[in-house]
């Protein structure tokens, strides 16, 4: 079996690294739901929360599951894709061998 | 009309046998089946018959053919035997042995093209990462601000500008990873074609 290109292991790296984020943003959001305040004014950390909480909802929940599954399709497309070359070059070697060869007999038969 | 015809009326410019009053004869059917009358299919170029009466020459016109069939030469193409022994017989010394040498595939273009390639899926997957920090920094820039959450006016918290900018910072993000996505996939795509010779 052939070596993956370092794009592929890119690919592999970006789709794993999403979804473990996306887990950790999950589990990150529920704990915060428990997180109560008082007072007139939140307090800063309060406010980083809910910046966070806003970041996480509306863009990086979505985008990560965006790159998990993009990324896992470019692995499936890239990796069926450098099958199929790689079946036609084996089959283009083959024939190139033997055009080679007939070649040769044709040469070999001219110098004569 | 012509029922008055005898054999001397025969028109000495048409095949007799297909004239009336021919009497055929054993040496004259041979004679026909064999070479036929020079003057019995007209030419083309001699649609009508000069007035003075003489014929003139007529290039001959197989009709028929007295040979037997197994004996008649027809052309047909060469079986490969016949082209093997005549390529070991006599090789053609006309051809010269350089036009089945390898061809060079090489070429100076097709690196240069291949760099030019290389160098703008390394763009556009600098142009993707950048989508996808600037959209975050944006978006995170508008969201920490506390003026966004106690609605105090005087703080300098634009509201149109920062919803612009959090309705902007998700596409920007997207963008970025589906350019990302793509730009690695045809990297891998394009380094499997070069790894394998194309």
């Amino acid at each position: 079996m052939r070596a993956p290109h370092p794009a592929q292991i890119a690919l592999g790296a970006i789709c794993v690294l999403a979804l473990v984020g996306l887990w950790w943003i999950t589990t990150a959001m529920l704990e915060m739901q428990s997180v109560s305040w008082s007072g007139e004014e939140p307090s800063d950390e309060i406010i980083a929360m809910w910046a966070f909480q806003n970041l996480a909802y509306t863009l990086l929940m979505p985008a990560l599951a965006l790159a998990s599954v993009a990324s896992a399709l470019g692995l499936v497309f890239t990796w069926s894709f450098s099958t199929a070359l790689r079946r036609r070059s084996d089959r283009r070697h083959v024939s190139d061998r033997r055009d080679v060869s007939d070649r040769r007999e044709v040469r070999d038969r001219l110098e004569r | 009309m012509s029922e008055g015809r005898s054999a001397q009326d025969i028109d000495p410019r048409f095949d007799p046998r297909f004239q009336r009053g021919y009497v055929p004869s054993p040496e004259s059917e041979a004679a026909s089946v064999a070479t036929p009358p020079q003057n019995v299919v007209r030419s083309p170029q001699a649609p009508t018959a000069p007035a003075s009466g003489r014929i003139p020459p007529v290039p001959p016109v197989a009709v028929r053919s007295a040979e037997p069939a197994e004996h008649a030469h027809v052309a047909m193409p060469p079986t490969t035997s016949e082209i093997r022994s005549a390529d070991a017989a006599a090789p053609d010394a006309s051809v010269d042995p350089a036009v089945f040498a390898e061809p060079d595939l090489d070429g100076v273009d097709e690196a240069e093209e291949r760099r030019t390639r290389w160098r703008w899926l390394w763009i556009a997957l600098g142009a993707g990462v950048g989508c996808v920090l600037l959209g975050v920094g944006l978006f995170w820039s508008y969201a920490s601000d506390p003026g966004g959450y106690m609605g105090r006016p005087g703080t300098g918290y634009d509201a149109t500008l920062a919803q612009f900018a959090m309705s902007l910072a998700p596409g920007l993000v997207q963008a970025g990873v589906i350019g990302v996505v793509v730009a690695l996939a045809s990297m891998a795509i394009f380094g499997r074609r070069r790894d394998s010779g194309r």
